[in-house]
Formats: structure tokens, sequence, C-alpha cells
């Protein structure tokens, strides 16, 4: 399974990583950006059975040299540029959001989690599984994170059969 | 018209809905004048002229009911309903005429009732325009006496302005309020608006018409008048404001109103004849007069005034058709290629002369179906009379000279040929298509299209031109997306298409771009030029790889306009950028060091204070204690195994006088006021710039233009402002709670000067005794003690950047939601997403700074300092353009090392001294100079910060206030404390820095001067400077 990881916290994307690893998901099928242009870019160039997607992100990537440490703007729906570059290149993907904030701010509309992913789905046009409410001090959101996986991987098994 | 004042005041109701405070209460004036006996006769014979029952039994009903009754619009709808225009007409007047049962002149009022909805029903415009002749004939000798006043105007825009003001204040006098009085008044302040004379007689106007209780009429039409205010962002703001109190026709509302001063359409003349009918008597007969010039377009209606007016109005209106404008004088002063819109603007005030009321038609039914959408509810009469063809639209033009030749190409402006353009595209639809040469022509010499062109025409051009257009078409896309800003699903569509247009086109180089476009379409250059600002660069994903190289490009793109255009405001924007970038580098290193620790400084504070567990230790590391064997066992089933063997140092016994020794050293790194982290957190975090960043760039995007429109909303504005009271109260919160050490008063505090004693501070020991042992030398032991501190305050650091990007930042949200939820228009909306983006960037701006410093230290000048400082001072959307003035020759002497820092920290107290206490009108003078000690290394640098004492300022507190800082004694406490001033902090830096304090004050007359001086490191002339 291909996976994206859109994050640009660290400890964020650590935990994240960790999760997918321990899913199945094979190291060298995992590819992780933390910036809306990386992302951008790779989302047009490369097909995933998932995209793990966070929404507030810088618009660079820091850590490649070319950014020289600047993030540039924070962008605090950066995600929806990777669900709008995904629609224009007609690709329906598989895509779990994980954020820190209980609601997701889509058409300059704040939206609960819970009704978040039928909404991006209709409105990009691709497969939002579900919405994790991430929280760096508590476990839960990380049972929430490997149910959505575990779905993934039956509808990738039903999909293969 | 005396007869207008002292009478007895009744109220209209109203039908419909309740329309809010705009049309609560509506009141006329009835005169004094009581019916004699003659008129009462008069008003029999008018009677008997009725031919319809019910319109004969309604004025019986009213007559009787004349003394008890108040007349209403309720009264009134009936009789507009009626099937006989001679009944309306003559009802009207029985009813509403001088003899009449009701007497309404109309006359004489202040400018609120030009702004009060009126409840009078819609009918047709023929029962409309019967219901004004009957209201006019009423007043016939007052509606004479008016029009023959209008047509002494005929010379207005000639005449001078004291003389045209005067004549004005005198028809005020007479007339009281209206929106023809305040039109013309609009013009002339607009047009001479500076003169004292006419200052006083506008103000004598003013008083008249009570205008401080009702501005709107005078400045509403002073922002269509006046060529020196922008004309569709203003529209588009009053739209945004005004349209939802739209409820039957947009012209109840006075500001849509005059934003389509003449009827568009036969079916528009109803509304328009209803809104001039309930403003004044004025506006009555100028609405009837712009009608009966527009003639042609409506036979019809003209023919019924002519059959129903009575003879003397119809005289009078002869005669004021006779008099000869000179439309010419309103744009004389304006090049030709902008005539036509001047004119355009300045005939609002004269549409009762024939050629204004023309030429407004002729554009106004063109422009107002796109300027009010959704609010024109009837379509604009038929525009393909005068379709130009494409040759014309795109063939060079000689500018309007003639104000009645308005559809000759010939005589076209850049407005007028916007104007056919746009008729162009609503004759043919959705068949239209241009080639390369055409499209360029025009969009050169065009203007506002996207304002003015509609999504539909924009995405259908888009798909029609050819490749070799279509490079154009996306910067016109683009921008109108932009100025409308509501889609940002489309606003990434076309930054993709103008990406792959760049990548494909112009071998991805955006300047390239623009030295294809500016030969042939240098407007459109320029225009690109402004949408794409340095965010929208950095969104180009395609093109730019990091901010730095959006900021070059941005540079490039301004140079190469400037070249092109020999315009030295280009140049001198690339290369504010360029100092921004410098400054930008050097505040990324400030930013990157908040949080610091003076390393020399506490070297040397841990030689000074040795303490008995460091001396033990030392001596037991450097007596060679023994590496011992250890043989490593496990047990498996209750059974005991040999796995291996590993080698144990003795020393390991002594980890627990380490940790004592570690523990001390710990506390002073972080809450040493010299050196500590403590005092880096006070000076450079929660004194220096929390506040304003966090702030600055928030609070004040209500203050942007294109948010104007959210102050006319009471309940939007206090709500704002209760958010942005609750959005401080958290800084401060943050700033005197949160960004702290733990101590008894605080509990909230995020940082601990204990070791954690986990998992983390063991490793940490364990490596640095076994770093000690490998060493066994007692000179790097401090060294590696700092190094330790840094590695045991890093969880901390990153738990505080986690806590304030996350816990600190959804409080931020939360208070935003809390105080704006429920307002749901778009303009709110979109507000509302802008201060959240800006939260987000603040708060992740701040949770960046908790962080280990970089490694090194970075080279910097008194004037990149200077610049930062003053950066970090005017953190908002909008940094005043501070006046400075460099003396001495220090000022580009490149420091480095520690003495950066100690220097950024000095001056940034004098500078947020003399821009908080001093006159922003007087310049702030640094003057720096090398005193004394010089050599390649190390220099000494005086510097003095000189500000003005504002007349308004309170001199003697400022200058107590200096000498209290001064004579303070207790400096040791300023590094962490949040002082007045940071005095105390000047004093105890260059006290650390050079055994005493350097730092004094001067005050000479209005001029006080700060003054400090210190050693400072000097960069190897080979070093690069940033």
């Amino acid at each position: 399974m291909k996976v994206l990881l859109i994050e640009d916290e660290q400890h964020k994307a650590i935990d994240l990583k960790a999760r997918l690893l321990e899913a199945g998901v094979d190291i060298d099928s995992l590819i992780m950006v933390s910036g809306v242009r990386q992302a951008v870019l790779e989302v047009i160039q490369t097909s995933f059975d998932l995209i793990v997607l966070d929404m507030a992100l810088p618009t660079f990537s820091k850590e490649l040299v070319e950014s020289r440490g600047s993030g540039g703007i924070a962008q605090a729906v950066g995600g929806v540029e990777v669900l709008r570059a995904l629609e224009m290149r007609g690709a329906s993907t598989n895509i779990i959001i994980v954020t820190q904030y209980p609601e997701i701010v889509v058409d300059s509309t704040r939206v609960k989690l819970h009704q978040a992913s039928k909404l991006i789905s209709r409105k990009y046009r691709q497969n939002v599984i579900g919405a994790v409410l991430y929280s760096y001090n508590t476990p839960e959101w990380g049972v929430n994170f490997d149910n959505l996986i575990r779905r993934i991987g039956n509808q990738t098994m039903r999909v293969k059969k | 018209m005396g007869c207008a004042r002292g009478g007895r005041t009744f109220t209209v109701k109203k039908g419909g809905r309740a329309l809010g405070k705009l049309r609560s209460k509506q009141t006329f004036n009835r005169p004094n004048v009581i019916p004699s006996g003659k008129s009462k006769i008069s008003a029999f014979q008018k009677f008997k002229q009725l031919s319809n029952t019910e319109a004969r039994n309604l004025i019986r009903g009213l007559v009787a009911k004349r003394r008890s009754v108040p007349v209403s619009s309720e009264v009134l709808n009936p009789l507009r309903q009626s099937e006989s225009l001679k009944d309306i007409a003559i009802g009207s007047e029985i009813i509403l005429g001088r003899e009449g049962l009701f007497p309404f002149p109309n006359i004489g009022g202040n400018n609120d009732k030009l702004l009060k909805q009126h409840g009078l029903n819609s009918v047709s415009s023929e029962s409309e325009a019967a219901f004004v002749a009957g209201h006019l004939n009423g007043w016939s000798e007052e509606v004479r006496a008016i029009t023959a006043a209008l047509g002494e105007f005929v010379r207005f825009p000639t005449t001078s302005a004291v003389d045209a003001m005067t004549a004005l204040a005198t028809f005020t006098d007479r007339y009281g309020a209206s929106s023809y009085v305040a039109r013309k008044c609009a013009y002339v302040m607009a047009q001479h608006g500076k003169t004292t004379e006419t200052q006083d007689l506008f103000q004598r106007i003013a008083n008249r018409v009570d205008q401080s209780k009702a501005k709107t009429p005078y400045f509403a039409a002073l922002e269509l008048i006046d060529t020196d205010l922008p004309y569709f962002s203003s529209v588009s703001t009053r739209l945004q404001v005004f349209s939802k109190h739209v409820r039957n026709d947009f012209r109840q509302i006075l500001t849509l109103h005059d934003v389509v001063p003449v009827s568009i359409s036969v079916q528009d003349i109803a509304a328009f004849l209803r809104k001039s009918h309930s403003c004044s008597l004025v506006d009555e007969v100028a609405a009837v007069l712009c009608i009966l010039n527009l003639r042609e377009n409506w036979e019809p209606i003209a023919a019924l005034f002519e059959m129903l007016l009575d003879s003397g109005i119809k005289s009078a209106f002869s005669d004021f058709s006779e008099k000869k404008f000179d439309a010419t004088a309103l744009y004389s002063d304006v090049s030709s290629d902008e005539a036509d819109f001047a004119f355009y603007r300045r005939a609002l005030a004269f549409i009762e002369f024939a050629p204004c009321s023309k030429y407004r038609l002729f554009v106004d039914r063109t422009l107002a179906p796109r300027l009010l959408p959704n609010l024109i509810g009837f379509p604009p009469a038929d525009v393909s009379d005068s379709i130009v063809s494409k040759s014309d639209l795109s063939r060079e033009f000689e500018g309007f000279h003639d104000p009645n030749d308005y559809d000759s190409a010939a005589n076209f402006g850049v407005f007028l040929r916007t104007v056919q353009f746009l008729k162009y595209l609503n004759h043919h639809k959705t068949t239209f298509s241009f080639s390369s040469f055409e499209i360029r022509t025009i969009f050169e010499n065009t203007t506002s299209l996207d304002n003015l062109m509609t999504v539909q025409e924009i995405e259908y051009l888009y798909a029609r031109v050819d490749d070799d257009v279509r490079p154009l078409m996306t910067v016109l896309a683009l921008a109108l997306y932009k100025v409308r800003n509501r889609d940002g699903d489309v606003d990434f569509k076309f930054r993709a298409a103008l990406s792959a247009t760049i990548v494909s086109q112009f071998d991805s180089r955006i300047e390239a771009f623009l030295e294809w476009l500016l030969p042939e379409t240098p407007q459109v250059a320029v225009y690109l030029l402004h949408i794409l600002d340095r965010q929208t660069l950095q969104k180009l994903y395609w093109l730019i790889k990091s901010a730095d190289e959006a900021d070059a490009a941005r540079q490039a793109l301004l140079r190469v306009v400037g070249k092109s255009r020999n315009e030295i405001q280009y140049f001198v924007e690339a290369d504010s950028i360029e100092a921004q970038r410098q400054v930008a580098k050097l505040r990324k290193y400030f930013d990157d060091s908040r949080i610091y620790v003076d390393g020399i400084a506490m070297t040397k504070w841990l030689i000074a204070n040795p303490n008995a567990y460091v001396q033990q230790y030392m001596q037991i590391v450097e007596h060679n204690i023994d590496v011992v064997a250890a043989r490593l066992m496990s047990m498996e089933h209750g059974i005991l195994f040999f796995t291996g063997s590993s080698e144990v140092s003795a020393l390991t016994a002594f980890d627990y006088i380490l940790e004592e020794i570690a523990q001390i050293a710990f506390k002073e790194f972080c809450t040493s006021r010299e050196f500590g982290i403590e005092s880096y957190l006070g000076r450079r975090i929660r004194h220096n710039t929390l506040t304003g960043m966090l702030r600055g760039g928030v609070e004040d995007i209500f203050e942007l233009p294109k948010y104007h429109a959210l102050r006319f909303s009471s309940a939007f504005v206090a709500a704002n402002g209760q958010w942005i009271k609750s959005y401080r109260a958290l800084i401060e919160v943050m700033r005197k709670e949160v960004l702290q050490f733990r101590g008894e008063s605080q509990s909230k505090a995020l940082f601990s000067s204990d070791l954690r004693k986990d998992e983390n501070t063991k490793i940490a020991i364990a490596t640095l005794r076994n770093v000690l042992l490998a060493a066994r030398n007692s000179e790097i032991f401090n060294e590696l003690l700092i190094r330790f501190c840094w590695q045991e305050i890093n969880p901390q650091l990153i738990s505080a950047a986690k806590f304030i990007t996350v816990d600190l930042m959804r409080d931020a949200y939360d208070l935003l939601d809390t105080h704006l939820h429920g307002f749901d228009e778009d303009l709110q909306r979109e507000y509302l997403l802008e201060v959240r983006e800006a939260v987000h960037e603040r708060f992740t701006r701040l949770g960046s700074w908790f962080r280990q410093p970089d490694d090194g230290f970075v080279s910097a000048s008194i004037r990149q300092l200077v610049g930062l400082i003053t950066v970090e001072a005017d953190d908002g959307l909008q940094p005043r353009n501070r006046d400075l003035e460099w003396c001495g020759d220090a000022s580009d002497l490149m420091l480095d090392g520690l003495s950066v820092h100690r220097m950024y920290d000095c001056l940034f107290v004098l500078l947020t001294n003399a821009f908080r206490y001093g006159s922003e009108d007087a310049p702030v003078i640094i003057d720096s100079v090398q005193i004394g000690l010089s050599s390649e290394t190390l220099a000494r640098v005086q510097v003095s910060v000189t500000s003005t004492f504002s007349p308004t300022s309170d001199r003697s507190n400022h200058i107590r206030r200096l000498e209290d800082s001064f004579s303070n004694k207790d400096v040791g406490n300023a590094m962490v404390l949040e002082g007045y001033t940071g005095i105390r902090k000047l004093r105890y830096i260059s006290q650390n820095s050079e055994s005493r304090s350097t730092a004094s004050f001067t005050v000479d007359g209005d001029k006080c001067t700060l003054i400090f001086w210190l050693t400072v490191e000097l960069a190897s002339v080979e070093e690069a400077p940033l």
C-alpha cells in the first residue's frame, strides 16, 4: 500500500509513522512530506493508496535544502490545497485527516470533524475515510486511527479479491 | 415656504414587513394651510372629474375620516391601484395637494428624511407617473418655482465654487434637504473642497439639513462623484452593506439609488419615481425632468406626463429643456483617456440636464446589472441598439471629447471602451471569440474588468481563446477571483493555470512572461505585478521553491516593470524587499535564539561559584577511577543464566553527586537573571515582542479597506471588540502566567528549573559522566554541564511549543468562535477566516521560538539590527514608515558573536522608547560612533538615540520616569521583570558587559537622548555579511 504522510510537526509525524508501520505499511512505500508545496507536487505526480493529511501546514517543507529553514506562509487550511490538487488531477484517493483541532474550515465555514469526511469527499471527489482528532498527551486518537487504517486494509483486500 | 414648518406632524403607516430601523418611522410635515371655502370648491370640482366609483368612494371615506385618521401609505395605496390613470392623478392631487385633504408639499425637510424607506406599494410605471403628476399639480406654484431655480443651475459647472455654493445654500434655505442638493454639494466639494469660503457655505447647508444626524446623502454622493476616490470598490462595499436591507426595490436605499441615478428601463421608472417622490418635491421635479430628457426611450410615459401635468408646469419644464447645459465643463480638467469616466461620475449631480441623463442611461443600463447583481429585478432596456464591432473595440481611439457622441469608437476613452466591450459580451452571450490582437488591445485599454465581468464570461472567454492569448486570460481570470476573493478553489485553479502557462511557454520564468506582456500590454503587466504579491507567489507551487525565491521573484518582476516603464517607484519597492529579506534573515536568527543562554557568562559563573560537590567529584575523576568488569546475567524459569560481560565504571556509584551538580547548574542555567533562560524569556519574549507579534497583523485585519463594510453592523463591531478584548486577555495570561518558570505563585507556568529525573535525565547524566571519564579533564567539565542543561531543557521546550501551537492556539480559536459565532454573511466569514489564518500564523511562529538556539553566531551591523527592531515594533499589516536619521561612522560596522545579541537588546530598549514616547512627526536620530579602543577584532561603540517629545506628551512624567529608572539600584531584577521602559535592562546589560553601566540620558529642550556604549567584537573582514 503506497502511503503519503503529510505532516509538519515532528512528534506527530513520528507517532503516525509508527502506527502506519505497525499496521503493515512497508517503509519503502511510505513517503513523508511536511509542506503544502511538496505535498501538492507529490499528489500530482504519484498515485497513492492512502494519504494521511494534516490540515494546518507551512507552505514549504523546512527540512529541504532549498527552503533554507523557512516554511513560508503558515497555511491554517493548507491541506485543502492538496485536496484541490487531487481533484484537478482527477484522482480519487483514500484520505485520513489527522488534525489537532475539533473543527476544519471548508469554504470559510467551520465544520465538525465527524461531518468533515462526507463534505470533503463530495466537494473534492475524494474518499475521505475519516478525520481523527490527534492529541499529543492522550492516546485515544491512536485507536481511532488504527480502526480507519484497518478499514482501508479491508477495502484494499476486497478490491484485490 | 414657511408653511412647511411648524405644522402638525403625523405618521404614515407602512404596510408589509418591518424593514428595521431604516423604515421604522416616516413623517410628513403638514402645512398650516387649511383648505379655504374656495379650495373646498376646487377640491369638489376635482372630485367630480373622478371617473371611477371606487376612487370616489375612497375620497369620500377620507373626507369623512379626515379629522380623525392620519394619511398613510395604506390610505394612498388603494388609489394608486386604480385602473384609471387620470383618477390616480386627480386623487393624488385631492389628497396630497396644497388644496387637498392632507397637503403634503414635501419641502423643507432634513437629511434624515432622504434615508427613510417609504411604504408606497409597487405599481406600474404608468400609475406611478400619474400619481407623481397629480402630486406635482397639487403644488404647481412651488413646482414651477423649483423648476426655474433648477434652470438657474445650468451654469453651475462653470461658476466659481463660492458662487455655486452660495446659490446652493440659498436654494437649501428655501427648499430644505434633497438628494439633489446633496449631490450638487458633493460635486462642488470634490472639485473645490479645500477653499475656506466653500467650507463655510458648506457648513451653512449642513446645518440647514441637519447633516450631523444623517451624513449619508452627502457622503454617499461624494464617494461616487469624487474622482480621487476609488469607484468600483466603493460600490462593491456599499452593495455588501446595504443589499441585505433591500426588501422591495434597491431604490428604497438612497446609497444604492445613487449608484443608478437614472431609470434604466420602463419598469424601473416606477421605483425611480417612488423614491424621488418620497425624498422631496425637489427630487420629484428633477426625476420627472430626467425622465422627460429620455423620452425617446419611453415615449408613452413622457406622453402621460404631457397629458396629466398642468399647463403651467409643462411650460416651466419646456423652458427648462431649452437651457443649454455645457457638459464638457464636467470633464475639461481631465485627460481625454479618462474624461469619459469623470463625466460618468460627475453626471450624477446633473441628471436633470439632458446630456447627463442620456449618457448615464447609455452606460448604466449596461453597468447597473453588473454592479448590483440580484438587485435589478427587471431586464435593462434593450442595449443592442449600439453594439460596436470587434474591430472598433480594438482600434486606436482619440479619447472622449463630445458628451453626446458616446457610442462612436472614435470618441472612446478607456471607460467607454470597457462599457462597449461589456455590451458586446452581453449581446453575443456565448458566441463571442476574439483574436490574439483583439484581446490584447481590449484588455490593455479597458478598466476594472475584474469587477465588471461575470464569472461565466471570464470562464467562457478563457475556454475559447487561442493558446497564444491564454496567458493574458489567465492573468485576468486570476485577478477576477482575487478581487472577489470568494472561492479558494477557483483561485487554486487559476494559479495552476498561470503556472502551467509560464512553465510551457516561458521556460518557468515569471519575469519572462512579464517581459512578453510589457511591450504591447503594459497595463496588463502592471496588473499581473499587482496580483502576484509575495503570498500569491509562494502559492505558485509549480514555479517557486521557497519563500526566499518568492521574494527574489517579486523583486525581479518589480525591476523588469520599473525598467520598462522607467519608473523609480518599482526599484524602490524592489530594494525595500531586499532590505526586508536581510532583516528577515536576521530575524530568523533572533527568532531561533530567543531562548538563549549566554554560555560565556555561565562558564564564568561556574568558575566563580565552585561548590563542594564539584570539587569532590572532580577529585574522584582525576584520581583515575578504574573501570570494573561486570557480568551480565538473566533469569528464565527461575534459573540464572550468564549472558555476557560489560565494562562498568566505578564512577557510576557517584552519579548521585553528579546529579546534585547538574541540579545546581540547571537551576542557574534556567533562572539566572544575568545569563539564564529566564532572562532571555523576559527580555526577548515577554517584554519585547510577544504582545506586538501576537496582536500585530491580527487585530488590525479589521482595519483593512476590504473590511470597511463590516463597520456598518454595530453588532459585529461590538462582537469583534469583545473578541479582541478576550484575545488580549489571553496574551496577558500567557505573558504573566504561562511563559514563566514554575514557582509558588506561578502554577500555570510551563517551565521548571528542577531536573526531571526521568529517562532523559538519566541518559544525559550517564553521557556527562562517560564523556568526563573519557576526557579525564576538569577544564571541559563546565562546557559539558552547559550541554547537559540544554539536553535537560529540550523536552520542556518541545512541550512548550506543542502547548502553544495546539492548546493555546485552540483557546484563541475558541475565543474567536465564542464572540463571532453566528455572523454568517460572506464578508463576515471571510474576515473570520483571515483572522483565523493570522492567529494560526502567529501562534505557529511563537511556538517555533521554543527551541534550542542554533550553534554559532551571526554577524550584523547596527543598521541591520535597527531595521529588525523597527519591523518588530510595527509588527502589523500596515507598518508605519518610521523616519530615521543616521549619524556617525559605526552604523555599518559588522559586529559578531555575543556583541550582536547585546547590541540588539540595548538598541531595542532605546528604539521602543523613542517610538512609543516620541513624536511621530519628528525623525528618530541614531548616532553611532567608535570611541577609544579599536583593533581588528574589537571596537568600542557609542550609540545614542534621540527623539522629540510630542507637543501633547506629558513631558515631566517621561523625564521623571527616566530619572527613576536610572536611579533605581535594583537592576538585577530588570532582566526578568517586565518593567515600564526596559531602561534598567539597558543598564544591566551594559554593566554586565563593561563592568559598569554605560547608559545615560539627556534632555535638551524638546529632545530626549538615550545613550550607551559597548565594547564589541568585530566580524572578520572576509566574513560575508548577511
